[in-house]
C-alpha cells in the first residue's frame, strides 16, 4: 500500500465529489457516476472519473476492492476519511468567517460609504425633514446599484422641486429680470462667438471654399436668428396692445409707418403690372407672400426696438441703451465694412442688398428688444412665460451649433485637413485656429449659463414654502 | 380610465401603494417597504418612497407621528382616505369592466 501523502488542496473539485459519494459505503464507477449525478447534479465524464479516482488510489484517499464483475468498487481509506474530515473543519471555518464577518458589519459599512454623500445632493430642507430617518431605513436595506441610481434621481427630482428652493441656491439670482438678463447676455455672447467662429474658420480654408463646416455653422446661425425673431414677436404684440389701449397717438404712427413699408416695398418690385408672371404659379406667389411677411415682422421688431429704446431713454437709462446699441450693432457693422471692404454689398455699389442688411442687423436688434424690454421691467410673468417656448427652441439649436463646431474641430484633426493643429510642425498653423478653439470655449460656456438661467425660468421663483410662509406672516400680522 | 393622483407624475404609483399601506396603521419607512414588498410584490427604493412621502405630506394625506428612535411613524389623514377611497373606486370600475369584457376561453 502506498504512504504517499497529498495536500488537500491539490485535490480537485471532482476528487472532493468522489471522496464525499463514497463515505456511505463502497461503489464501482458506474454506480458512483450515478451517484454524483444524483446528488450533485454534475455529470462526470467516464475518462474524468478514472482519472480522478486513480489519482486518489494513488494517494491512498480510496482502495479498490477484489470483485468477480467487470468494475471493482471502490471504499474510502481511513487516510481518505480523515482529508474528508479535516476539508469538512476548513470549510466551515471559512464560511463562518466570511458569514460572520461579511454579511452585517464590513459588507454593510462598505455599501453605507457613499450613502451620506448621495443624501447630501438633495436639498437643505428636504435633508432637515428626511436626512435622519432616510439613513436608518438605509441601514437595515440591502443596497444596490438600483437603490444608489435611485436616490441619484429622487435627489434630481428634489432639486426641480420648488418646494425645496433655498433662499440662497447655488447660482442665486435676484428675480426674473436678472435670470432674463443672464440668458440674454449668454446667448450674446454664444451669437457672436459662433459668428467670430465662422469668421475665423472662412478665413483659415479661404472664403471661396464653401465646406461642411461652413454650411452646418451658417445654418444653425440662420436658426438662433429666426428664433430671435420669434421671441421677439410676443414682445412685439403686447407693446402694440398697450398703445391702442392707452392711444399713444405717436407710437401709433411709427407703427404704421414701420408696418406699411412693407407694403411699399411690395409695390415697388412685385409685378403688378405684368399679371401673367404670377397669376397662374402658386409657388412664386408663395415666395412673395412669405417674403411680405417676413419683412413685416423685421419691421414689427425693429419698432419695437424704437419704442423701447425711446421708454428706456425716457427712463433715464442712457448707458444701458448705449449697450444695447452697441450689442446690436457692432457685429452688423463689423461685418458690413468687412463686406465693404471685400468690395461687395450696398456701399461698394455692386449690388444693394437689402435682406443682407436686414440679416445683419435684426437678429442683434431683437437681441436689444429683449434686453431692453426686461430692463424697462415690462416682461409680465405671463410674457416671460411665452418667451421660455422660444428660448428653449434657441438652446436647442446653441446645443446643435456647439456639437456641429466641436465635430468639426474634431474631423479637423484628421492629417488631411492639418489646417487646425499640425502634429508634425507641433503648432497651431494659423492665430485664427487659436480663437477657434477660444470661440468654442466661449459657446460652451454660454450655453451653460443660458441653460443655467432657462432652467432657474421653468421653476418660478417664489416658491410655495416661501409663498405659504408669507401668508402666514400675513396672518400674523393680522391677528396683532 | 384611471386618473393619476394629480400632480404626482412618477410618485402615483407609490403613493397609491404607500396610502394602502397605511391604511391599517400608522407605520415607519422600511416597515411600509416590507408591507409593500409583501402585498404588492413591489420593491420600493428608499429614494421614490421619500419622494411619495414627501408629496403626500405636503398635500396632507399622511402626516408624522411623533419620533420614535429618530424616525417618524406615518398615519394617513381623513383626506388621504378618502382620495385613497376615490382611487381604489376607479380602479375598481376599471378592473370590473375589463374582466367581464375579456372573453372566457
Amino acid at each position: 500500500m502506498s504512504t504517499n501523502k497529498i495536500a488537500p488542496r491539490r485535490l480537485s473539485q471532482h476528487a472532493w465529489l468522489i471522496l464525499a459519494n463514497l463515505e456511505d459505503g463502497p461503489q464501482d464507477v458506474l454506480m458512483l457516476r450515478e451517484t454524483i449525478l444524483r446528488n450533485d447534479d454534475i455529470e462526470l465524464f467516464p475518462s474524468t472519473l478514472c482519472t480522478a479516482l486513480d489519482h486518489l488510489e494513488r494517494y491512498n484517499c480510496i482502495q479498490a476492492l477484489p470483485s468477480g464483475g467487470p468494475h471493482c468498487p471502490y471504499r474510502l481509506t481511513h487516510y481518505g476519511e480523515k482529508l474528508l474530515q479535516r476539508q469538512r473543519t476548513n470549510m466551515r471555518k471559512h464560511y463562518e468567517r466570511i458569514g460572520l464577518a461579511a454579511r452585517p458589519g464590513m459588507f454593510k459599512e462598505r455599501t453605507m460609504k457613499p450613502i451620506p454623500w448621495l443624501l447630501r445632493l438633495y436639498p437643505r430642507a428636504w435633508r432637515d425633514r428626511y436626512e435622519t430617518e432616510m439613513l436608518m431605513l438605509l441601514e437595515q436595506h440591502h443596497i444596490s446599484l438600483a437603490t444608489i441610481a435611485d436616490l441619484l434621481l429622487g435627489a434630481l427630482d428634489a432639486r426641480l422641486d420648488p418646494y425645496y428652493r433655498t433662499e440662497s441656491p447655488l447660482f442665486a439670482l435676484k428675480g426674473r429680470h436678472s435670470l432674463a438678463i443672464i440668458f440674454i447676455s449668454a446667448l450674446a455672447a454664444f451669437t457672436y462667438a459662433s459668428y467670430f467662429w465662422l469668421v475665423g474658420h472662412l478665413i483659415q480654408v479661404g472664403w471661396s471654399i464653401i465646406d461642411d463646416g461652413t454650411v452646418a455653422v451658417g445654418y444653425a446661425q440662420a436658426a438662433i436668428f429666426v428664433t430671435l425673431i420669434v421671441s421677439c414677436l410676443p414682445i412685439f404684440f403686447s407693446v402694440i396692445k398697450k398703445d391702442i389701449a392707452a392711444r399713444r397717438k405717436t407710437s401709433l404712427i411709427i407703427r404704421a409707418s414701420c408696418m406699411a413699408f412693407p407694403f411699399f416695398l411690395v409695390k415697388t418690385f412685385f409685378p403688378f403690372s405684368r399679371p401673367e408672371l404670377y397669376l397662374h404659379d402658386l409657388k412664386f406667389l408663395f415666395v412673395w407672400l412669405i417674403w411680405f411677411l417676413g419683412l413685416e415682422i423685421i419691421m414689427g421688431c425693429l419698432y419695437t426696438t424704437v419704442i423701447q429704446i425711446g421708454k428706456a431713454f425716457a427712463a433715464g437709462r442712457k448707458k444701458l441703451v448705449f449697450l444695447v446699441l452697441c450689442i446690436s450693432l457692432l457685429m452688423p457693422l463689423s461685418l458690413f465694412l468687412y463686406d465693404m471692404s471685400r468690395g461687395i454689398g450696398w456701399m461698394a455699389g455692386t449690388n444693394f442688398d437689402l435682406m443682407t442688411l436686414t440679416l445683419y442687423l435684426l437678429p442683434f436688434a431683437c437681441l436689444g428688444t429683449l434686453l431692453l424690454t426686461v430692463a424697462n421691467s415690462e416682461m409680465s410673468k405671463r410674457t416671460f412665460s411665452r418667451a421660455l417656448i422660444p428660448a428653449a427652441l434657441l438652446l436647442l439649436t446653441m446645443m446643435i451649433v456647439l456639437i456641429a463646431s466641436i465635430t468639426w474641430i474634431l474631423t479637423s484633426l484628421i492629417p488631411e485637413y492639418w489646417f487646425l493643429f499640425n502634429p508634425i510642425l507641433g503648432d497651431f498653423r494659423a492665430p485664427w485656429n487659436n480663437s477657434i478653439f477660444m470661440c468654442t470655449v466661449v459657446m460652451a460656456l454660454a450655453l451653460g449659463a443660458a441653460l443655467v438661467a432657462l432652467l432657474r425660468g421653468l421653476v418660478t421663483l417664489t416658491t410655495p414654502r416661501q409663498r405659504s410662509e408669507e401668508a402666514r406672516l400675513v396672518q400674523m400680522q393680522r391677528q396683532l | 380610465m384611471r386618473k393619476e393622483l394629480p400632480d404626482l407624475g412618477r410618485f402615483s404609483d407609490p403613493s397609491l401603494l404607500i396610502l394602502s399601506s397605511l391604511a391599517n396603521g400608522p407605520k415607519h419607512g422600511y416597515a411600509m417597504m416590507e408591507d409593500i414588498l409583501q402585498f404588492s410584490g413591489t420593491q420600493l427604493e428608499p429614494g421614490t418612497l421619500y419622494g411619495a412621502i414627501a408629496r403626500l405630506e405636503r398635500r396632507g394625506w399622511i402626516e408624522p407621528l411623533p419620533a420614535e428612535d429618530r424616525r417618524h411613524p406615518y398615519r394617513i389623514t381623513a383626506a388621504g382616505v378618502t382620495a385613497l377611497r376615490e382611487q381604489l373606486a376607479t380602479m375598481h370600475r376599471v378592473v370590473t369592466t375589463g374582466l367581464q369584457r375579456l372573453p372566457t376561453t
